[in-house]
């Protein structure tokens, strides 16, 4: 018994060194689970992390709307907008063989055929490798926002996938190499992928013979932990054993943080907005008035006591249009929302429900998961009833929330959701006002405008940068006018970061690109060490 | 009737209890609302991605060919078919997010026992002394506190403010995962001689097991004490006061054994509950277990993570009512002599 007490304490004083033994830099961050690893199903915020870190695409957007060749060492055009012709860049993927024109035409085909998460941005493109470093995508129809949507189409290393496909449901391609994929790295990344357990701890180590340079002072090792809970973050933060959290916890959280000496907050600004979607077609919110009478009646000022999280610092700021701002087309002439009672009151007036708004009650529906929700509807509610509408408040947890969405009986009149750019477009957003993308939690108005339908088809066919800007100023105009939803703020995401880390994109507004996780390649951060 | 035959008869029980469990939640989770197949595609899917992934799924089948499909995968392959939430197969993600959650569960269940029933014995031999008194408010915290809450207390006080415990996780940083055979870091370290890393590996464990035992601890404390008490009052324990015998003696010989019988029986229920309990504490700790994968996948009706984790539980439940039975069974010898 004594000698496994002795061996015990023994084992003890090996667990205090292995601990102590780490000297390389290390990034430490926390995110929601899960990780998706396989490339062509991530869809949420860490799957996007961990994607663009993993793997390469073949062009990556710059903050100022215009893109840098990334696999792709350059590109043509056809004139008609169809035919994009890509140079490959000489450069390997993560077990040493080369990134090729046939590894592209495999990604493009394997995202088709799962036709999971981003996989719709590619339906009807061919790719075809006219050698092996020239790879040509065929477009059914011309699209503006083509090279936006390529950093969602993350190149796979094609003989790596095949050689690991399991039987599966697509034909000579087996699962696709799904199983594997969910577990492996077969990309050309920044970092490579060291372990992986989905729900709690991924760790990507800096990959040596990446072509872009490593800040000097960038991460070796990036560490994922996923879904700790609010309390056990500032826990960590406070002891030093986390670099960055993620930006779901409560602005109380962030501001307590931010009191602490090795404690920074950093955001990512102009990336998404808080819209509550107004439902076209279901009285008494089918009438353009009523809705109208409803943007003005809000009080926009108020949100101010909601996103506060320090007296410096405000996860938001009012906003102005359909987009926010860090989007290309953002109309910067529109002026910012402000509550106005006389003029919701004049447009109520207007409105065919003006002398029989007792016999309607507007339904004003939060997500269960988002307790900051409640707050907003709560605002609104006693906006609404200064101008004599009146409304109740639903509680929805999201599955159902998100199952409401998809037929117009069951939609709520109001609603409330964050979106953020998936892809640095401003049609990644405008074009869920289409009328042929209703029946989803991104379409909630069910708008139906021959006009708004037009300006979008013509901003994704308009290839000249300015022109286009002017249709997008028309589209987010029109889309004011009808008035489908209530612009609450953008939000901006905040973090809590150690004092140590340096994140460009998120501390230095000109480096953000509004993309949804890309802002995180972390071979441009910096953890620095001595301090 | 001979043991093996007792098994028998359970198993095959067991076999029709699981066939049931499985109907019933293929039914339940099909009622909680969202479209599994949109769920699965994306919100932006086209109509056409959305019903390749529902046929890919057997979702546009009728209810009992997709439990036919369902039965017949898991019987032929083991296959409990596809997550939506973790985009594999569910039978992956129970290999490798359950060992977490089961050792979780063991190392709780050892605090339940060493110390929730010692606790009582304390309890019951100075009854109504200070022992006593302590011991009893120390059970009652354990019961009427809320997990979750325990879970934080014990990580800010012991993790934070004394340092003397690791946080989150189940290993420290730049300590490697033993070669995996069980997939409990204890129980591999321990097989492969690596006694570092079982020592680390144990030191993670404390904490949130500690946590998550504290209301059994609590129950195990109070019913031996009552069930001791009451032994200690029966006619048998009069009898060996009588011919003076010793007060361990006592408690151990004539009072303990008879009041483990319920204890046991408590301890073995609250043990197979703690394996879906354990979410709470599982996210305050940064484990990533079953239980959480559990409670993720009814947030977003992965139907085939539900029924898989459900029938992981149900066997779990199975399991334990039998060791309990058997347990039981050797202590108290009239069940035994009832069984013959």
């Amino acid at each position: 018994m004594r000698s496994l007490f002795l061996g015990i304490a023994v084992a003890l004083a090996f667990v205090v060194t292995a601990s102590s033994a780490l000297a390389e830099r290390v990034l430490r961050i926390e995110e929601v689970p899960i990780g998706e690893l396989d490339p062509h199903k991530a869809i949420d915020y860490i799957d996007s992390i961990i994607n663009f870190n993993v793997y390469d695409s073949l062009v990556w957007p710059n903050p100022d709307g215009t893109f840098s060749g990334l696999l792709a060492e350059s590109w043509e055009v056809s004139d008609d907008g169809l035919n994009y012709t890509f140079t490959m860049r000489d450069v390997n993927f993560h077990d040493g063989s080369a990134v090729d024109a046939h590894d592209v035409v495999y990604s493009l085909n394997r995202t088709q055929a799962i036709g999971q998460a981003y996989g719709y941005l590619f339906v009807g493109l061919t790719a075809t490798a006219l050698d092996d470093r020239t790879a040509r995508i065929t477009l059914p129809a011309t699209n503006a926002a083509f090279l936006a949507t390529l950093p969602r189409l993350s190149i796979v290393n094609s003989d790596l996938a095949r050689a690991n496909q399991q039987e599966g449901d697509f034909g000579e391609n087996g699962d696709y190499s799904a199983a594997f994929l969910s577990a492996n790295d077969a990309g050309s990344g920044a970092y490579t992928v060291d372990s992986h357990n989905m729900q709690e701890l991924t760790i990507l180590k800096a990959y040596p013979d990446y072509f872009e340079a490593f800040d000097p002072m960038a991460p070796e090792t990036v560490q994922i932990r996923y879904g700790i809970s609010a309390a056990t973050m500032r826990t960590l933060m406070a002891n030093g054993e986390l670099d960055l959290s993620n930006q779901w916890h409560p602005y109380e959280t962030y501001g307590g943080l931010s009191e602490l000496e090795n404690v920074a907050l950093t955001t990512e600004k102009g990336v998404g907005y808080v819209v509550l979607p107004i439902h076209t077609q279901k009285p008494p919110t089918d009438d353009v008035h009523f809705r109208r009478a409803m943007v003005y009646a809000l009080n926009y000022d108020a949100f101010s006591n909601i996103v506060k999280v320090t007296d410096e610092l405000y996860a938001g700021i009012p906003a102005r249009t359909a987009i926010p701002r860090a989007m290309f087309g953002y109309d910067t002439d529109a002026p910012a929302f402000k509550q106005d009672l006389d003029r919701a009151r004049a447009e109520l007036a207007q409105s065919k429900y003006a002398d029989s708004l007792d016999d309607y009650e507007v339904e004003l529906a939060w997500v269960a998961e988002v307790p900051i929700e409640e707050k907003t509807m709560l605002q609104l509610q006693y906006d609404l009833s200064q101008i004599g509408i009146k409304s109740r408040i639903t509680k929805n947890p999201w599955v159902r929330f998100s199952d409401r969405a998809t037929t117009m009986e069951t939609t709520p009149h109001v609603g409330l959701l964050n979106f953020s750019a998936t892809y640095s477009d401003p049609i990644s957003l405008l074009g869920d006002y289409h009328s042929s993308a209703r029946g989803s939690y991104l379409s909630m108005w069910w708008l139906d405008d021959s006009e708004v339908d037009r300006l979008i088809e013509a901003s994704r066919v308009e290839l000249d940068m300015n022109k286009r800007a002017e249709v997008l100023k028309q589209l987010q105009r029109r889309i004011l006018e009808v008035a489908p939803a209530i612009y609450a703020y953008e939000f901006d995401a905040v973090f809590a970061k150690g004092a140590h880390i340096s994140a460009p994109p998120l501390d230095d507004d000109s480096k953000t690109v509004p993309v949804m996780g890309g802002n995180f390649r972390f071979h441009t951060w910096q953890v620095d060490d001595t301090m | 009737m001979s043991v093996g035959r007792y098994l028998l008869r359970r198993f095959i029980a067991s076999i029709i209890v699981l066939i049931g469990v499985s109907i019933v939640i293929f039914l339940l989770a099909r009622l909680i609302p969202g479209d599994t197949a949109r769920i699965a595609a994306g919100a932006r899917a086209t109509p056409e991605m959305v019903e390749m992934i529902r046929a890919r799924l057997h979702l546009d089948e009728s209810i009992p060919v997709q439990y036919y499909y369902f039965i017949k995968g898991l019987l032929t392959e083991g296959d409990l078919g596809l997550s939506i939430y973790t985009n594999r197969a569910v039978t992956t993600d129970i290999v490798e997010f359950f060992p977490a959650t089961f050792e979780l569960v063991l190392f709780s269940g050892l605090f339940m026992v060493l110390i929730g029933v010692p606790l009582g014995i304390l309890s019951a031999r100075h009854r109504d002394g200070v022992t006593d008194n302590v011991a009893r408010v120390v059970a009652l915290l354990g019961v009427v506190t809320p997990t979750f809450v325990w879970a934080i207390f014990l990580m800010l006080a012991f993790a934070y403010a004394l340092d003397l415990f690791p946080t989150i996780g189940r290993l420290s940083d730049g300590v490697a995962a033993p070669p995996r055979i069980t997939g409990m870091y204890t129980i591999d370290a321990l097989a492969a001689g690596q006694l570092a890393v079982f020592a680390d590996a144990a030191l993670h464990l404390i904490l949130p097991a500690f946590a998550l035992a504290l209301t059994g601890m609590g129950q195990a404390a109070r019913l031996t004490r009552t069930n001791m008490i009451e032994s200690f009052q029966r006619p048998y324990s009069e009898f060996a006061r009588a011919y003076n015998f010793g007060p361990q003696e006592m408690a151990f010989k004539y009072a303990l054994k008879p009041a483990m019988i319920p204890t046991l029986t408590i301890l073995g229920l609250d043990f197979s509950v703690m394996l879906g309990n354990a979410f709470l504490v599982e996210m305050v700790f940064g484990i990533g277990g079953m239980a959480r994968y559990g409670v993720d996948a009814i947030m977003h009706k992965d139907l085939n993570g539900i029924i898989g984790t459900v029938l992981v539980i149900a066997t779990f439940f199975l399991i334990v009512n039998v060791i309990i039975d058997l347990v039981v069974a050797y202590l108290n010898p009239r069940v035994r002599l009832a069984a013959r």
